[in-house]
């Protein structure tokens, strides 16, 4: 299947098609690829940069807020728990005031000794029954480590009652503090919680912007602090890998969840140890590049469609003249008239025209061989004619029935072989071509005839070479001449003037010459001029169609460099040259000639 | 051949008209009012007590022919949380909003939102300033004037110092009082402390303030300031002038956990007129109370919302600057408290 | 000739036709937004803040358009097809909605569905098959707790809370809307979990919303344990739960709201069965979603998870990440 399709021919359409076509895709397809490469790598190092960018600046507010905390709590630690007893009603009316001024905030102030018991709080609510402060981690961590200030994973604070039934979720920011109460140095733990809502606003915004990138954060440990799909993770809807988080420093990673591809960049806020991490999608389905790239493909696509178009153009304008160049000389072969197509380039002009005119030229010698062959034929058709012209026949059959009726039966066998003879080789079962043999035989046959009938008037000699019987000669070309010799040279002549007829022949080289000569009237200038040529004349007498269509036949089998010369004096005599070329009688020979290309010689 | 086309046609088009007709007058029979109210928080039973006001008015107005559908979403005490939610019932199919705001000096979102939709908007409770109001004729604000709260409270009080010499129990002429103020910075509680402190003073009333105290308007807390205070000053004070009903049924209860005698208490006044608020009244535990008329104003949201959707004439309403309807604050107090109180 | 011609024809096409589908690709963000409409019974109702949630966040993932439409009470099918119909010309693509009460709500949503895709959510319709007192189901897909569970679950609560002994006592039951799945399914459950307690039902009663469920319990004698299967109802009771009712009477509610928690902490409530609604909205918008992608999803029904919450429940860490949904 294979090679046959290799095999094929193509066409210079599909060619020319198929090259540009090739060229186009692969060099389209090769550009948008490298394109989108390239844009597509600074696209997405742009979008990590925003991305980190955009990350650390959070990290800064965060830490920002923090610190403003942290602050908070120094205040409360340093300008009232330190400064102030506990009894003091300026001790609860500072207090108030800070919480007052902080209220956006924090959630509530709450100051308790180191075995739970409240001592103070902002603002004055009823606290919860049966909640042991001591239990809560924000207090034991506090009085675990007394030199730090401890911020807490976000909880729904358990202190107090509501009077709205409603819970408050909180960050817990407590250390341990020193309590001056009366003259007894205390120890107590100093709690702030902070409104959740503080960092989750400012996490809600930043994941607003963006699809295809997330934030989250995460404590030191891991746990969630903050996660835009909290509620899934929860539900098994949705996964994270923020245990692995933990462990990374600061920088951008790759990753993989579930067989998506992602980018993980790490901010660590300092002092808390929180993580701030954000993830971009690098799934190529969603990220941002994926209009991108349909806009690229559907550039190449359009870019290709284009440029098919115009190789199809360009193709059909190239290969469109040789096509029809090449239909026209199709329709030609085909048997139409020669109306090759001229146009095009000027490369397929000049093809065209060399076509046409060869076309045209082969139409003429095609013509003019047929008008040859015709000819021919026709002269054929007059020399058999002529020998079967019915004067010659009647005068010899007459005579023989004279012979006959006279008893003279030898002569009348002899006169009748003789006749014989001569219409045997007349015929020559239909051949142009016989030796000079044959040819001399048809002589003297008529010769003889001839003789009978003029009654040895005249004399007939013979001088041919022997050489010469077995050389091509085209049939009955010397009984015409000899007939003329007969009735316009000796016929005329008494008998005491020895009227001679001679036929000689001999061969020169490639050239075989057979002459006949008679002493007879001989003809004038004008006549001989005129003897090859003018067809009107023909004799009445005799049996030939004249010297005129022997010549034409030697000329049409022979070329025209041969035939008949005719020299002639008045009252001296007439000699008829005949000019053949000297082909040697063989069956190739005669089977070349009878097909007669007329272009040899 | 011409002719017996052009006659398909238009009996095609006549046959349509008449089905949308039709249908047309299918809705024209039966329409819907969708009213979303958005309250600034679900935890102030003042408000609630308002929509459900509300919610009976629009009820008593249904009928066959109109069908009212009233929504009710929490704003969350979070303004841009409230012009969220706003936006999502624009966004379902809205004909008349009516909003308490969270923060009554950032209403330009939801008129924004409004005015593209072409959706009314009563306001209610806090009122948005005029400037506001007035940027599109299909703004309202249904409430009592601050002020007024605040000077009726001080009549009150001062009404009742005059004809009860009991009051100033150390006799020195003057009142020492005690105030229980909502938050810091709020434009009710300072518009209804300055007008109380004000009328009281105009009125001829020596004063002395012992001591402020922010509750944020919630009773547990106003208990636990309260009882603050009566550790800090004991019997001396003689007045407890509070921002609203809650606070002043924190104090009363803060003496009640105290058990302190009638004689010992202060008189205690409040704000709103709740329920709790005037059974202390009837029993003698609160000393008055101001009447926030919330079925009056219920009654003309209600009224205002449906004759703004069925383009009604508004020549009965009594606009004061063309937009704001003021129902006054009346007075409460033991002598009046029962035609208050629903049976 | 000619094959050369027929084959770039086609060529050209089937590039014309890449284009056309890129093109399309890269508006496809612009696409308009599918628009889901939510329609449920009281929409601004605090019990349904966790299941809205639910649907925000599934909506922002998914990129569709939520409304949740205004509502109050939808108390008949009739009231629910004229909000479908509304929402149909405001361009909604699909229906998230909680079956109302009565008959032919099983019919009318049937039909919603042949335009629009329809899930259910919170309960399905009821009509009672009156041959073998069963249920029928709409063939709709649902997403929604399995109410008859949780009914019995809590029926199972108030048995254990009480050492498995309630013999002689006797229990109060307020429903919800009468002729609502959810109420039936629920009181059936709790029923059948204390058939065999040998307490005594004292009353049995159906609330609407805009009753007040405390002073309608006032016209009946105190009862030893009450089973309020409802949240707003649960909401009031709990409430009106005083100091001395409460020696008396114990409460055991099915709630949806953070209130109620918060009544279980207080005391005020003995023991709460809650479902968890945000994975009910969550997942009905996903169904969705992957329906609008492909024409050919099925959605499949989904009973979504409940869970007991008792005092020392609440702030265990998964209790409290669980609550987190109804903030």
């Amino acid at each position: 299947m294979i090679r046959k399709i290799v095999k094929r021919e193509f066409d210079i359409q599909s060619m020319i098609m198929a090259v540009l076509t090739m060229l186009t895709v692969v060099t389209s397809v090769l550009m948008g690829f490298l394109l989108y490469n390239r844009y597509g790598n600074a696209s997405r190092q742009i979008e990590l940069r925003d991305t980190q960018r955009l990350l650390e600046s959070t990290a800064t507010s965060i830490e920002t807020y923090l610190r403003n905390m942290r602050q908070i709590e120094d205040t409360i630690n340093y300008s009232v728990i330190q400064e102030l007893d506990v009894s003091d009603a300026q001790f609860n009316q500072e207090l108030s005031l800070l919480y007052e001024t902080n209220k956006d905030k924090i959630q509530s102030v709450v100051l308790c000794d180191d075995n739970g018991q409240l001592i103070a709080a902002e603002p004055v609510i009823v606290q919860k029954e049966g909640v042991d402060i001591s239990e809560q981690s924000w207090f034991r961590v506090a009085v675990g480590e007394i030199e730090n200030m401890h911020f807490s994973v976000p909880h729904i604070q358990n202190l107090f009652e509501d009077d709205s039934y409603r819970y408050h979720r909180v960050i817990s920011l407590s250390r341990s503090v020193d309590i001056i109460d009366g003259d007894k140095p205390r120890n107590g733990v100093l709690l702030v919680d902070m409104k959740y809502s503080n960092i989750s606003d400012i996490l809600d915004r930043i994941n607003r912007e963006n699809k295809e990138c997330y934030y989250y954060l995460c404590d030191g440990d891991g746990n969630i602090i903050y996660h835009p799909h909290a509620m899934e993770l929860f539900r098994g809807l949705f996964e994270e890998n923020n245990m692995d988080v933990a462990d990374y420093k600061d920088g951008i990673y790759d990753d993989k969840i579930n067989g998506e591809k992602r980018k993980v960049i790490v901010s660590t806020i300092p002092y808390t140890g929180w993580k701030l991490v954000g993830v971009v999608s690098q799934n190529a389905k969603t990220d941002s590049l994926s209009r991108f790239r349909y806009y690229i493909m559907s550039i190449i696509t359009l870019l290709i469609m284009m440029n098919l178009l115009v190789n199809r153009i360009i193709t059909k304008k190239i290969s469109s003249p040789i096509l029809r160049l090449d239909n026209s000389v199709k329709a030609y072969e085909a048997g139409e008239k020669p109306n090759i197509y001229i146009g095009g380039s000027s490369e397929i002009r000049h093809l065209g025209h060399s076509v046409q005119k060869s076309y045209e030229q082969i139409e003429s010698l095609m013509r003019e061989i047929v008008d040859q062959q015709n000819k021919r034929r026709k002269s054929e058709i007059d020399a058999l004619q002529s020998q079967i012209h019915p004067h010659f026949l009647y005068n010899t059959l007459e005579s023989i029935t004279w012979m006959i009726e006279g008893n003279r039966n030898k002569d009348a066998v002899f006169m009748i072989s003789e006749l014989a003879k001569l219409f045997r080789i007349s015929l020559s079962k239909g051949k142009t071509i016989i030796s000079i043999e044959d040819e001399l035989q048809h002589c003297r046959s008529y010769m003889n005839i001839q003789k009978y009938r003029y009654r040895e008037k005249f004399a007939v000699q013979y001088d041919i070479d022997e050489e010469l019987y077995s050389y091509c000669t085209v049939k009955l070309i010397l009984q015409p001449i000899l007939e003329n010799a007969i009735y316009y040279g000796v016929g005329d002549m008494d008998e005491d003037d020895e009227p001679m007829i001679t036929v000689k022949g001999y061969r020169e080289e490639n050239d075989i010459y057979l002459c006949v000569e008679d002493n007879g009237m001989g003809m004038r200038e004008e006549d001989v001029k005129n003897i090859l040529t003018d067809n009107q004349k023909v004799p009445k007498h005799g049996s030939g169609v004249g010297l005129i269509n022997v010549h034409a036949r030697i000329q049409l089998m022979f070329g025209e460099q041969y035939g008949l010369h005719v020299e002639s004096e008045a009252d001296e005599g007439t000699v008829v040259t005949i000019h053949l070329p000297a082909i040697p009688f063989t069956k190739e020979n005669c089977e070349e000639l009878e097909k007669t290309d007329i272009w040899k010689g | 051949m011409r002719h017996y086309n052009k006659n398909i046609w238009i009996v095609l088009l006549v046959m349509m008209a008449l089905l949308s007709g039709c249908t047309k007058q299918e809705t024209e029979t039966h329409k819907t009012l969708r009213v979303g109210v958005v309250l600034y928080t679900q935890d102030d039973p003042f408000i609630n007590a308002l929509a459900d006001c509300l919610k009976a008015n629009f009820e008593e107005k249904e009928s066959d022919d109109l069908k009212i559908i009233m929504t009710v979403r929490d704003g969350k005490n979070d303004q841009s949380e409230q012009n969220d939610v706003v936006q999502e019932i624009i966004d379902a199919g809205c004909d008349v909003l009516c909003v308490g705001l969270v923060d009554r000096t950032e209403p330009s979102d939801i008129i924004e939102m409004a005015q593209t939709e072409d959706i009314p908007v009563l306001f209610f409770n806090r009122e948005p300033v005029r400037e506001d109001i007035m940027q599109w004729d299909q703004l309202y604000y249904v409430g009592a004037e601050a002020e007024q709260s605040g000077s009726i409270q001080g009549e009150l009080a001062a009404d009742l110092i005059q004809d009860n010499k009991g009051i100033d129990r150390n006799r020195d002429g003057k009142i020492q009082y005690v105030i229980l103020e909502g938050e810091a910075g709020h434009q009710d509680t300072i518009i209804r402390t300055d007008s109380v402190v004000e009328t009281l003073m105009d009125k001829g009333i020596q004063l002395e303030k012992l001591s402020y105290q922010f509750a944020d308007w919630k009773r547990s807390q106003a208990e636990n300031k309260m009882t603050q205070l009566i550790d800090q000053y004991g019997d001396e004070i003689e007045l407890v002038l509070s921002n609203n009903d809650e606070m002043a049924l924190g104090a009363v209860n803060a003496y009640d956990k105290l058990d302190y005698t009638e004689e010992k208490r202060p008189a205690i006044f409040g704000i709103d007129g709740l329920e709790d608020a005037l059974d202390a009244v009837q029993q003698g535990t609160i000393q008055g109370t101001v009447y926030n008329d919330k079925e009056g104003q219920a009654a003309q949201i209600a009224n205002l919302a449906l004759d703004l959707f069925q383009n009604n004439s508004l020549a009965q309403y009594n606009f004061q600057d063309e937009r704001y309807i003021f129902l006054p604050y009346q007075k409460v107090d033991a002598s009046n408290v029962e035609d208050y109180q629903k049976q | 000739m000619k094959k050369n011609k027929a084959t770039f024809l086609i060529v050209e096409i089937c590039l014309a036709i890449l284009v056309v589908f890129f093109v399309k690709h890269i508006f496809e963000d612009d696409e308009p937004q599918k628009r889901i409409a939510v329609i449920i019974d009281n929409s601004g109702a605090e019990k349904w803040d966790s299941f809205v949630n639910g649907l925000k966040q599934a909506a922002a993932v998914e990129n569709v358009h939520l409304i949740v439409c205004n509502t109050d009470e939808i108390e008949n099918a009739e009231e629910q097809r004229n909000l479908i119909r509304e929402q149909l010309d405001n361009g909604a693509d699909a229906f998230i909605i909680q079956a109302a009460p009565g008959a032919d709500v099983l019919k009318m949503l049937q039909t919603t569905n042949q335009t629009k895709p329809v899930v259910i959510v919170a309960n399905d319709v009821y009509e009672k098959n009156t041959d073998d007192n069963t249920n029928v189901e709409s063939g709709l897909p649902i997403i929604m707790p399995d109410n008859y569970k949780m009914g019995y679950q809590l029926g199972l609560e108030i048995l254990k809370q009480n050492n498995n002994d309630i013999k002689g006592k006797t229990v109060g039951i307020v429903s919800g809307l009468k002729d609502t799945e959810s109420a039936e399914d629920r009181r059936q459950g709790l029923i059948d979990a204390l058939s065999d307690a040998g307490c005594e039902f004292t009353f049995d009663i159906y609330t609407t919303s805009g009753e007040d469920a405390a002073s309608t319990i006032k016209r009946y004698d105190t009862v030893d344990y009450m089973a309020v299967l409802e949240t707003n109802a649960l909401e009031q009771i709990g409430q009106a739960n005083t100091e001395d009712n409460r020696k008396r009477t114990k409460v055991y509610g099915i709630g949806h709201s953070m209130k109620c928690v918060y009544y279980v902490d207080d005391g005020l409530v003995d023991s709460l069965v809650m479902s968890d609604g945000y994975d009910m909205g969550y997942r009905s918008v996903v169904e969705l979603a992957r329906l609008f992608e492909n024409r050919f999803h099925s959605i499949t029904s989904y009973t979504t998870d409940y869970r007991v919450i008792n005092k020392d429940d609440i702030f265990k860490e998964e209790t409290q990440t669980f609550l987190q949904t109804c903030e």
